[in-house]
C-alpha cells in the first residue's frame, strides 16, 4: 500500500542540469506550445517525433527515465475506460466493424481514435510532468507571473491566480498521502480495498473522499493561515529573491523548440488527420 | 497468537530516485501476552515494521507469521487477520470516519455481518474497556471530542473487532499531559485485565519505559537493541549516539551515578528513582 | 534572559498586551463557544514566555490575536502601542510579530529551502539584496546551509520546523510566536527547536513565546502563563507557578521531573529548595546536602 510512489506532477526533483538552470519562461512557453500543438495531432507520426524530444529533455535533466514514466501509471485505468468507450462509440460512415458484443460494435475508427486520444492525454502529462519535476514552485510562480504580465495590466488577479494553481499543484502529492491514511486507516478495520475486482475496488473508494476533503481542505486552510502570518497579502508589492534571465541558453533552447514546432507542424500538415 | 518476522526488508519509491530502504533485515519474535515497546527517531522504520503486522504492507523480501499464518500467502484471509491484529493510528482524524461515536465504534463488526445484538454488545464493552460511558458517547459527534477522548474512541473501535494483538502507533503523539496519562493509564489495564499482546510503538522513551515489559530499538531499517527494558536503559550511550533521548529521569540518575553516588543503573522509573536516590543519600549519612 | 534586578528593569516595557479580550466562534451545532474570556496579559520586550494548559484551553486562539489573524471584538490587544483591531495596523503587526505553526508541512510555501526563507522577506517588498542577506544570515543561525536547495519534503520534520522558524526569522521580528512546534517531533527534533527558541531569545534578543505541553520545556522559560477554559489561570516565574501544586494538578499539568524527585526528597527530611526545576539544580542541590 503505497499511493505516493508514482506521484511525479508536482513533485520538484533537485538538480542542477542546464534545463534545471533555464529560466522558467523558457520552459513554461515550451511546455505550452508543445501542448497547443497536441491538439492538432490527429496520426501515430508526430508523436513519434514528440517521443524524441521528450526522451531528449529526460537524458538532459537526468531524471531517470523508469521516474519520469511511473507517474502515467495511476492514470491507467481511466485511459483504458477512455479506450473502452472510444472504441464502441465513435463511429465513421464508411468505418470497418472489427467486432460487435451484444448491442455494441467495435469499429476501426473507435480503434484509432481511442489510441490518438490515450495518446494525446499520456502526452499532455508527461509534458507536464517534466516540467514541475525541473522548475521548482517558486520560479514557476515566477515565470508564469511574468508571463501573464500583460493580462495583470487589464486588471486581471494574475498573481492571485497563479499563487492558487501553484499550491493546487502541490497539493496532488498532500492529496495522496492524506488518501493513503485513510485508506490504511479503513483497511485496518476490514474494509478490503486490496481484494476484488476493478469496479468493487472502485466502489470501495467512495467513502474514502469525503474524510480526504476534509483532511485536504483544513490542510489548505492551515496553509492560508501561516502564508497571511508571513505578511502575505497577495501578489502587490512582493519583491523578489530571484530575478529572472532570460541568456544565452535560453534563447538557443527556445528556437530549438521552435525549430521543433516546425517540423512537427510539417508532419501534422503532410499526414493529415487520420478522422 | 504469536507473530513473527523473518528476514524482512522492505523500500519506499523503489525504481525513484527518493528510494529509501526502511527495513533491512528483520527478525523479531513476539510471544502471547507480551507487552512490547518498538522506539527509534523518526525514519528509522518502526512504523513500517508495525504495518506488516497487520498485512497493510506485505513484504516483498522476507516473512510475517501472525499465528503460522504468512500474510504473504493468497490463502490468508487478509481481513480476518486485521480483525485479529488492531492497528491504532497515531493521529485518530485518520482513524475516526463516522460521524458519532457509536457509528464508528460498530464499523468494524458491521464489516463482520454480525447479529445486531452482537454488535451492540461489543460496543458497549469497548467504549468500556477504554473509560468511555456508553450512554454517555454513544451518540456524541466525533468532533465534540478531546484529544485524549478521540483516541481512547480509535482504541475503543479497534477493540470491538476483539483484536489478540494491539499495535500502538505513536498514540500519544501531541496529546496534554492528562491526556498523555488517561491514554496510558487505558492501555495499561487493556494489558493485564485481557491479556493482549501489546506493541507499542513510539519515538519517546517516556512514554515506552513506562509501561513495556521488553524494547525492541530500531535505527535504519536494522533492529540494534532486543531486550528487557531495565537492561535496554543501562545502555544510555549507544541510545544517546543513534539519536534517541533518554528519560529524563535515566540521565538525572546516570549524572548522579557519575558523581559517585551508589545508584542502579538503567533506571527510568521516577518512583524507584525517587527511592533509589533516598537510599544512597540516606547510605552517605549513615557513613558520616 | 530576564534574571533578577534585570527582569524588574524591564518589567513595564510591555511588547503585547492584551485588555479584557474575549473571544467566541460558533461550533458546528451553532451553539457559541467562548474561547476566550476577560484575558489580560502581557508579554514583556526581550522575555521568553511560555503558554501552557490542557488542548482546548484558549493558547492558541490567545496567540493568533498576536499577530492580528485573529482581531478582538471584545476587548483589546495592543502590539508596541498599535491595536491590532485597526486593519490599517496589520502590516506593521505582522513585521513585529512573526509566528511559527504546529505542523511543519502546512506552513512550508516551496519546494526549496531557501525560496522558502525567502518567502516573508518577499512579500516585505524589499530589495533583492536585502533578501539575500537576510536569507543568508537565517540559514546560518538555524545552520541550515547545508540543505539550502534541497526539497524540505525530503527533509526530517525537525529540520521542517527549523526551516519554518528560519522563514520567519528572515523577517526580522522583534517576537516569535510558536504555537506548539514540538508536538508533532521526535525527542531530539524537540530538543533541537527548543534550543532554537533559547538561542534566539538569548543571542538574537527577539522576544519569544512558546505555546508548549511539555514541563521540559516549560522550564527554561522565564515566565509562565497556565490557561484554562480560556482564562489565566496563573502567571510568572515557572518556579513560583510550580509550587502552587493545587493548581497545577487541576489543570492536568506535569511537575518538571527533578521537581518531582526534590520534593519527594525533602518529604523524608532532606532540605532542598522547593524552587528546583532543572536536572542541573537539583544535582547541585543534592551534592550540598553532604
Amino acid at each position: 500500500m503505497e499511493l505516493t510512489k508514482n506521484i511525479t506532477l508536482g513533485v520538484y526533483l533537485p538538480g542542477s542540469t542546464s534545463i534545471h538552470r533555464l529560466d522558467p519562461r523558457t520552459k513554461i512557453l515550451a511546455a505550452a506550445i508543445l501542448i497547443i500543438l497536441l491538439l492538432f495531432v490527429r496520426t501515430y507520426e508526430p508523436y513519434l517525433l514528440f517521443s524524441l524530444f521528450l526522451f531528449a529533455v529526460v537524458l538532459l535533466s537526468r531524471i531517470p527515465v523508469g521516474y519520469a514514466l511511473c507517474g502515467l501509471k495511476p492514470m491507467l485505468p481511466v485511459l483504458a475506460i477512455m479506450w473502452v468507450f472510444q472504441l464502441f462509440l465513435f463511429k465513421t460512415e464508411d468505418t470497418a466493424v472489427l467486432f460487435s458484443w451484444w448491442i455494441f460494435e467495435a469499429t476501426e475508427a473507435g480503434l484509432h481514435m481511442g489510441n490518438l486520444i490515450s495518446l494525446r492525454v499520456l502526452f499532455l502529462f508527461t509534458t507536464t510532468t517534466l516540467l514541475t519535476l525541473t522548475t521548482s514552485v517558486v520560479s514557476l510562480t515566477d515565470g508564469l507571473e511574468s508571463l501573464l504580465k500583460p493580462l495583470a495590466k487589464v486588471g486581471l488577479p494574475t498573481q492571485e491566480l497563479v499563487m492558487t494553481l501553484v499550491i493546487a499543484l502541490r497539493f496532488v502529492l498532500i492529496l495522496a498521502e492524506e488518501l493513503e491514511k485513510i485508506v490504511k486507516a479503513q483497511m485496518a478495520r476490514g474494509v478490503a480495498f486490496d481484494r476484488g475486482n476493478f469496479l468493487q475496488k472502485t466502489k470501495k473508494l467512495f467513502p474514502v473522499f469525503l474524510p480526504l476533503f476534509i483532511g485536504a481542505f483544513k490542510r489548505a486552510e492551515e496553509l492560508i493561515v501561516a502564508m497571511e502570518a508571513r505578511s502575505y497579502t497577495g501578489g502587490r508589492g512582493r519583491t523578489k529573491m530571484k530575478t529572472l534571465r532570460f541568456g544565452r541558453v535560453d534563447l538557443y533552447s527556445t528556437l530549438a523548440t521552435l525549430a521543433f514546432s516546425a517540423l512537427l507542424v510539417f508532419t501534422i500538415l503532410r499526414s493529415g488527420p487520420l478522422y | 497468537m504469536p507473530l513473527e518476522v523473518i528476514d524482512l526488508c522492505h523500500s519506499y519509491k523503489e525504481g525513484t530516485p527518493f528510494v529509501h530502504e526502511a527495513l533491512q533485515g528483520i527478525n523479531l519474535y513476539i510471544d502471547d501476552g507480551e507487552f512490547v515497546g518498538i522506539i527509534g527517531p523518526t525514519r528509522s522504520g518502526k512504523s513500517t515494521l508495525a504495518q506488516h503486522f497487520n498485512a497493510l504492507y506485505i513484504p516483498r523480501r522476507g516473512k510475517v507469521l501472525i499465528d503460522g499464518n504468512d500474510t504473504k500467502d493468497k490463502n490468508t484471509d487478509l481481513v480476518r487477520l486485521r480483525h485479529r491484529v488492531g492497528y491504532v493510528f497515531q493521529n485518530p482524524d485518520y482513524q475516526l470516519f463516522a460521524s458519532t461515536v457509536g457509528e464508528d465504534v460498530s464499523f468494524g463488526p458491521r464489516r463482520q455481518n454480525l447479529p445486531p445484538e452482537e454488535i451492540k454488545a461489543r460496543v458497549r464493552e469497548s467504549l468500556e474497556l477504554v473509560g468511555l460511558d456508553y450512554e454517555a458517547f454513544f451518540k456524541r459527534d466525533i468532533y465534540a471530542l478531546s484529544g485524549g477522548q478521540k483516541r481512547r474512541a480509535a482504541i475503543a473501535g479497534v477493540l470491538a473487532c476483539k483484536p489478540r494483538i494491539l499495535v500502538l502507533d505513536d498514540i500519544t503523539a501531541g496529546l496534554d499531559p492528562a491526556g498523555r496519562e488517561e491514554i496510558l493509564a487505558v492501555i495499561a489495564r487493556l494489558h493485564s485485565e485481557n491479556q493482549i499482546t501489546t506493541i507499542f510503538v513510539s519515538s519517546s522513551m517516556d512514554d515506552v519505559s513506562v509501561l513495556a515489559e521488553r524494547i525492541i530499538v530500531m535505527h535504519e531499517g536494522r533492529i540494534i537493541i532486543d531486550d528487557t527494558t531495565r537492561a535496554v536503559f543501562s545502555r544510555a550511550d549507544e541510545l544517546e549516539e543513534i539519536g534517541l533521548e533518554l528519560p529524563e529521569v535515566t540521565v538525572l540518575v546516570e549524572k548522579l551515578r557519575k558523581l559517585g553516588y551508589k545508584l542502579p543503573p538503567g533506571l527510568f522509573n521516577i518512583e524507584e528513582a525517587q527511592a533509589a536516590i533516598a537510599m544512597a543519600l540516606d547510605q552517605g549519612r549513615a557513613e558520616q | 534572559m530576564l534574571q533578577g534586578l534585570k527582569w524588574i528593569g524591564v518589567i513595564l516595557d510591555k511588547l503585547i498586551e492584551t485588555i479584557d479580550l474575549s473571544y467566541s466562534y460558533r461550533s458546528g451545532e451553532g451553539e457559541a463557544v467562548r474561547a476566550l474570556s476577560r484575558v489580560n496579559m502581557a508579554v514583556y520586550r526581550g522575555e521568553i514566555l511560555a503558554i501552557t494548559g490542557r488542548n482546548g484551553s484558549g493558547k492558541s486562539t490567545l496567540a493568533r490575536h498576536f499577530n492580528a489573524l485573529l482581531t478582538p471584538k471584545e476587548g483589546r490587544v495592543l502590539v508596541d502601542g498599535l491595536s491590532t483591531a485597526d486593519k490599517a495596523n496589520t502590516a506593521l503587526i505582522r513585521r513585529k510579530v512573526g509566528m511559527v505553526f504546529q505542523n511543519p508541512d502546512n506552513q512550508l510555501v516551496s519546494s526549496v529551502v531557501e525560496e522558502d526563507v525567502a518567502f516573508g522577506p518577499e512579500n516585505l517588498g524589499l530589495p533583492r539584496e536585502e533578501i539575500i542577506n537576510r536569507v543568508d544570515e537565517a540559514l546560518n543561525t538555524m545552520k541550515l546551509e547545508t540543505v539550502r536547495h534541497e526539497n524540505p519534503h525530503h527533509l526530517s520534520s525537525g529540520q521542517r520546523q527549523q526551516i519554518a522558524i528560519a522563514g520567519v526569522l528572515a523577517m526580522k521580528p522583534e517576537c516569535i510566536v510558536l504555537d506548539e512546534p514540538t508536538a508533532h517531533l521526535d525527542p531530539r527534533g524537540r530538543r533541537e527547536v527548543l534550543q532554537s527558541a533559547l538561542k534566539l531569545n538569548r543571542e538574537e534578543g527577539i522576544t519569544v513565546v512558546l505555546l508548549t505541553h511539555f514541563m521540559n520545556e516549560v522550564i527554561y522559560c522565564d515566565r509562565m502563563i497556565v490557561m484554562d477554559r480560556g482564562e489565566v489561570r496563573a502567571a510568572g516565574a515557572p518556579q513560583e507557578v510550580f509550587m502552587q501544586e493545587e493548581l497545577i494538578r487541576e489543570m492536568g499539568l506535569d511537575f518538571p521531573v527533578a521537581t518531582r524527585i526534590a520534593s519527594a526528597l525533602r518529604s523524608r527530611g532532606y532540605p532542598l529548595p522547593p524552587s528546583i526545576m532543572q536536572a542541573e539544580e537539583l544535582i547541585e542541590g543534592i551534592c550540598r546536602l553532604k
